[in-house]
């Protein structure tokens, strides 16, 4: 009797807070799921950087380079020095505008600057999927609120199956009840893909904790927000650099041969950072060197149980070491969590549609449940085709492809409530955006194929992934809209 | 290799899981000495799946083991309910 109970209040538990943060989770794993590949979104929205595979960057580049980061730095801005890696093969001059890293990409093997497109790239989900666009402190904190409410949601799930849990384990029933098969499909991918949730949901939460608990005065962090640092505007302040080769050198031995990802560049002094692609520990160890002699000032390396289990956390979640084989096992584990999570939210109407389906808070959370569901891929499809058709040479044009992104995106939704409040069938307002999606991603491999046919042939691995990923939700969309189509009929 | 190795001995167990459950997943039955074999293998495949896993160093072969295992019950799952449908 009492097990019964709780098995209830935690379905209650499970479908309503599952139903309202699942609307927003959706949103942060499908980007994050994108995120897997944010460099290799970003090679593919930039086609006119030649493939340089293990391009070593050379003095001249790098000297080059750190001219170039003293030269912003005199202008104000905080840039610093990203070196190349397996995953990119160019030089690049960042610097945080907000919302993510951006500035130039250099030639690793002559520093001269690559007249690149602008674009927001693969690094827009990446700040999407942590921030939902909302800054440092009110989207980094809403998104913690939503990671923990997944875990809330999870947890109750469990308790709920908990005895079906290891018999049930591959069940999956298509040719029963519709409400049975989409809870069968729900559990499937649930149960399945439980550990990579709870991992993925626990280190996010973990990462950003901070933001939830901060162990400084709230008011602290808005003035910081508020007023970001900005380096002295005096050119007299900056100490010149030296060849930065043999500091490389210094920091890769003292860092016991791990790669050099990034520097840090300060007035006085320069600090070469350990790469986040060297281990499953992401660390910010780094050796500072003085300027303008070069002298070593000291190596910072941080130990300890505490330390270690926090770089893990940082290292599982943000999946930097992760080799192309692995990198692929996250990005089809996140799809199949995002559908668990998408599922469940299908599910959540389908159970109330009968009683409460006339209700106009129904059709909203129905028309918001296509937004999200079907809105957000024709939103990504739409970002990405906004890359191509966008001229190359528009000025702001990174900011113009987040706009193309939002535009769509709020399209579907108001599309979405249109059509649950104003029909008589809902199912059409999913089965158009399918449609769409369908569309969209089909037409992606043609609109690649006329464009720059260069790019395709250096980056053929890349292109050929995320064409045929577009294509395949392509193709996928269809066929649910056939379906659906088949069983309105 | 490691991972298409785990892969297989995920697919293998899972697949034994739902054979040793025939009603449960309307699978036709096997003979006894058949299940006493698929117990056997349900307790050793994911064994070797985590040893295979983990040449790929401690943190990436658990990360392989838990993985595949998620994507070989994904398999395992539509090829039950076809093989049930049928």
């Amino acid at each position: 009797m009492t097990r019964e109970t709780l098995r209830t209040r935690m379905g209650w538990l499970h479908a309503w807070v599952g139903f309202v943060c699942g609307l927003a989770l959706v949103c942060i794993f499908t980007t994050g799921t994108l995120a897997v590949f944010d460099t290799e979104i970003t090679r593919w929205m930039q086609p006119e950087i030649p493939a340089l595979a293990n391009a070593q960057p050379t003095d001249i580049a790098l000297d080059r380079a750190s001219r170039m980061v003293r030269d912003q730095q005199a202008r104000g801005m905080p840039a610093f020095l990203v070196l190349p890696s397996a995953r990119s093969s160019v030089l690049e001059i960042l610097h945080y505008d907000g919302h993510e890293f951006v500035g130039d990409i250099l030639d690793p093997r002559t520093g001269a600057t690559i007249p690149a497109r602008a674009t927001a790239g693969g690094k827009f989900f990446y700040d999407f999927h942590y921030s939902l666009r909302g800054g440092g402190v009110i989207g980094v904190g809403l998104v913690n609120v939503l990671g923990t409410g997944l875990l809330v949601a999870v947890g109750a799930g469990i308790v709920i199956h908990l005895r079906a849990l290891l018999p049930d384990l591959v069940m999956l029933r298509l040719s029963v009840s519709r409400i049975r098969s989409w809870l069968d499909a729900h559990l499937l991918a649930g149960v399945l893909f439980l550990p990579f949730t709870v991992m993925m949901g626990y280190t996010g939460v973990l990462v950003h904790a901070d933001r939830i608990l901060p162990a400084t005065p709230l008011a602290t962090i808005f003035r910081h927000d508020a007023a970001p640092a900005r380096l002295p505007a005096s050119p007299l302040a900056l100490s010149p650099v030296p060849p930065l080769r043999p500091l490389l050198e210094t920091a890769r031995l003292r860092l016991g041969g791990r790669d050099c990802g990034f520097i840090l560049f300060s007035p006085d002094r320069l600090g070469i950072f350990a790469s986040d692609a060297s281990g499953p520990f992401m660390t910010r160890d780094h050796v500072d060197f003085g300027l303008p002699d070069g002298r070593v000032l000291g190596t910072t390396v941080t130990r300890g149980p505490v330390a270690t289990t926090l770089q893990l956390m940082h290292g599982l979640h943000y999946a930097r070491f992760l080799p192309l084989s692995l990198r692929w096992l996250y990005f089809v584990s996140g799809l199949c969590s995002t559908a668990a999570i998408a599922s469940g939210m299908v599910l959540f109407l389908m159970k109330r549609r009968r009683k409460s389906g006339h209700r106009a808070a129904f059709r909203i959370a129905e028309g918001l449940c296509i937004a999200t569901i079907t809105g957000l891929p024709v939103g990504i499809l739409s970002f990405l085709w906004g890359n191509r058709l966008l001229p190359a040479t528009l000025t702001g044009r990174e900011m113009l492809e987040i706009d193309v992104f939002f535009f769509i995106w709020a399209v579907c939704g108001l599309h979405g409530i249109i059509r649950s409040c104003c029909t008589t069938s809902p199912l059409s307002g999913w089965r158009e955006q399918l449609v769409a999606t369908a569309a969209l991603g089909c037409g992606l491999p043609l609109l690649d194929a006329v464009g720059d046919a260069t790019a395709w042939r250096q980056w053929s691995g890349i292109h050929a992934g995320i064409d045929g990923m577009g294509a395949l939700f392509g193709v996928v969309a269809a066929c649910v809209a056939r379906r659906m189509k088949d069983r309105a009929a | 290799m490691t991972i298409l190795i785990s892969l297989l001995s995920w697919t293998i167990t899972l697949s034994c899981h739902a054979w040793l459950q025939p009603a449960r997943y309307h699978l036709p039955p096997v003979s006894r000495t058949i299940q006493v074999a698929m117990r056997i293998v349900r307790v050793i495949a994911p064994m070797l799946a985590l040893g295979v896993a983990l040449t790929a160093g401690p943190v990436a072969g658990v990360l392989v083991w838990c993985a595949t295992f998620s994507i070989a019950g994904m398999a395992v799952a539509i090829v039950v309910e076809r093989l049930a449908h049928h």
